[in-house]
């Protein structure tokens, strides 16, 4: 009998992959989890990802922490919520000596690098704390530039015998969506719209609400302590003024010009798709794809007028939160699992610590999920909450939500708020359908089991950080 | 014969099987997603209703058969920046509806005149030709 547990024990130990050699976390900014193969779209629009999923872990619900590239990679990075790390405005920086999974990595003997496509991950706002080397690309960039550079790393990773941790990104899917050449109209050949040559601007994307542009919107910018000149967070709430008043000039979109600006992000996502197959042709070129774990993520979704913009800044529905993740270990046993339970981008740190059978350090609240890639128990809390720049944050169980709005996030006035929920500033939605088919409901209407498991959720994850 | 076999055999009639497409798999798929008439390349016609914007054609057609193969593709693909696109579409669009907060136009920095990261053609990836600004190394 001993001999048998002996045999069935090493069998075991030989479905298990060894430790990787390298890891490699890959961030598509603004990547909504419904727009890719795996998560439902049609299978030609991110074969690559369907490809990693289909020989790894697929994370089905996962929600980001914020709803903007900032405070979700500060986030991502630290397990932290936004609001652990201050004040959640553009004037966020992770403090100087909190751990974050590139610190860790380093701190273990890992060689660690950083290629980022600049914007709100450039190093001015210390999201470089722990990695040895730290490249920016152009401001909003594309993986056209931040891969190749990726591939230069690797060259000299490959020359070494130290383990690697690789976190590359790009704003590929970001507004303005535009790419160059037969990407254009890829969903939409022979479009000739008014729309046609009024998409290079992001700043057109922020003129439209509820199916019209409003051209003569005025829009107004401020400039954060670094500098940097952003669009005033106001500017929804301005626009939505504007809307109302009949004297605004409005252009109706017609389908067409909808179908165009949605084809526009699709060809966008299947863009970054491309580009995560020459990363993953990259890393076998130089025999390192065979020992490498891959995890892909995105900081957050994209609204594409499901609740009436065409952004993300303006809500935290699951078209703004709910992101890929996917996780692909050559070797390993788990083919194709699709792991259903409520999970964070707060858990991927924890997650590659895991996988790296580091220590997790104890300020990251995360959940460590390389235990459960095979599609057991994660023991995950059930909830994910997030936080807003717009003095805002929610709440999910995967099919309820609640949202509380009316004070800064890091503020005791927003825990008295979730504590104390009311209609003035509390709003619930059944989001257990497809991004942009929730349907609001009325605070009192909720069941009081799922308004409490809600609430529990928002403030155990606003307490794990200390107390507002 | 899968039709992806098929594109294969055409870029090896079409540029040599050596030196071979540094990303074949890039082109195969670009081709596979875009050509609509099922001829394994692009024709001017067909460019014009997916590209943005619309000219463009001739200069990626570097063989000059009215086609764009897929190592055509491929090389267009590699070479051209979406950032850079982005940029003088934007200015584009100041240009006609004017700047949307009102200052004057950024005209950019002509082509290989700028000086630092994001302003000229030297800060775009070239694979194979070293580092861009700010590489690691």
């Amino acid at each position: 009998m001993k001999r048998v547990v002996a045999i069935l024990g090493l069998l075991a130990a030989c479905a298990e992959p060894p430790p990787p050699h390298g890891i490699v976390l890959v961030s598509i900014d603004t990547l909504r989890a419904d727009h890719t193969s795996p998560y439902g779209a049609p299978m030609a629009a991110t074969p690559t990802l369907s490809r990693l999923a289909a020989e790894g872990t697929l994370f089905e619900r996962t929600f980001s922490q914020s709803n903007e590239t900032l405070f979700s990679h500060a986030s991502l990075f630290t397990s932290q919520l936004p609001s652990d790390l201050g004040r959640v405005d553009y004037d966020l920086t992770i403090p100087d000596g909190t751990p974050t999974v590139a610190s860790a990595l380093s701190d273990a003997g890992w060689t660690t690098g950083g290629i980022v496509a600049g914007g709100h991950l450039a190093r001015v706002f210390g999201l470089d704390d722990g990695f040895q080397t730290y490249v920016e690309g152009q401001r909003w960039g594309t993986f056209q530039e931040t891969e190749p550079m990726a591939a230069r790393w690797l060259d000299d990773v490959a020359a070494g015998d130290d383990p690697f941790f690789l976190f590359l990104h790009s704003y590929d899917c970001h507004a303005p969506y535009t790419k160059p050449h037969v990407f254009g109209r890829l969903s939409t050949p022979g479009y000739d719209g008014f729309m046609l040559d009024r998409v290079h601007d992001s700043i057109t994307y922020e003129k439209i609400y509820n199916g019209a542009l409003y051209p003569d919107l005025p829009l107004s910018q401020l400039v954060n302590d670094r500098g940097q000149r952003i669009l005033t967070p106001e500017v929804h709430a301005q626009l939505a003024q504007h809307a109302a008043d009949p004297a605004s000039r409005r252009l109706t979109l017609s389908k067409d010009d909808i179908a165009f600006l949605k084809g526009l992000y699709a060809s966008a996502a299947l863009y970054a798709d491309l580009w995560l197959q020459v990363l993953l042709d990259d890393l076998a070129e130089r025999n390192l794809l065979d020992t490498t774990t891959i995890v892909v993520v995105s900081d957050h979704g994209e609204g594409l007028l499901d609740h009436g913009y065409f952004n993300h800044r303006d809500s935290l529905h699951d078209s703004a939160t709910q992101v890929p993740f996917i996780v692909w270990r050559p070797g390993a046993s788990e083919k194709g699992v699709r792991q259903r339970e409520v999970t964070r981008l707060l858990d991927v740190s924890p997650t590659i610590l895991g996988l790296a059978s580091i220590d997790i350090p104890e300020t990251m609240q995360g959940v460590d999920l390389s235990t459960c890639l095979d599609g057991g128990s994660c023991n995950t809390p059930g909830t994910a909450y997030s936080e807003a720049v717009l003095e805002m944050t929610s709440v999910t169980d995967g099919v309820m939500r609640m949202t509380v709005t009316g004070a800064p996030a890091h503020t005791h006035a927003m825990t008295t708020r979730i504590q104390k929920p009311a209609p003035a500033f509390a709003t619930v939605w059944d989001a257990g359908g497809a991004p942009g088919t929730e349907q609001a409901m009325s605070l009192l209407e909720l069941d009081p089991v799922v308004l409490g498991r809600l609430q529990a959720g928002a403030l155990q994850a606003r307490r794990a950080g200390g107390a507002r | 014969m899968t039709r992806g076999m098929w594109v294969w055999m055409s870029v090896c009639l079409g540029v040599g099987c050596g030196p071979r497409l540094e990303h074949p798999e890039v082109a195969t798929r670009i081709l596979a997603e875009t050509d609509q008439d099922g001829d394994d390349a692009i024709s001017p016609e067909e460019y014009a209703t997916l590209a943005l914007p619309r000219q463009g054609f001739a200069p990626l057609d570097t063989n000059h058969d009215r086609r764009l193969d897929a190592a055509e593709l491929e090389k267009a693909f590699l070479t051209s920046s979406p950032t850079d696109f982005q940029d003088e579409g934007r200015r584009a669009v100041h240009r006609k509806y004017g700047h949307p907060f009102g200052g004057p136009v950024d005209e950019g920095v002509p082509r290989g005149k700028g000086k630092g990261k994001g302003k000229g053609k030297d800060s775009r990836p070239s694979r194979g030709k070293g580092p861009p600004p700010g590489a690691p190394r």
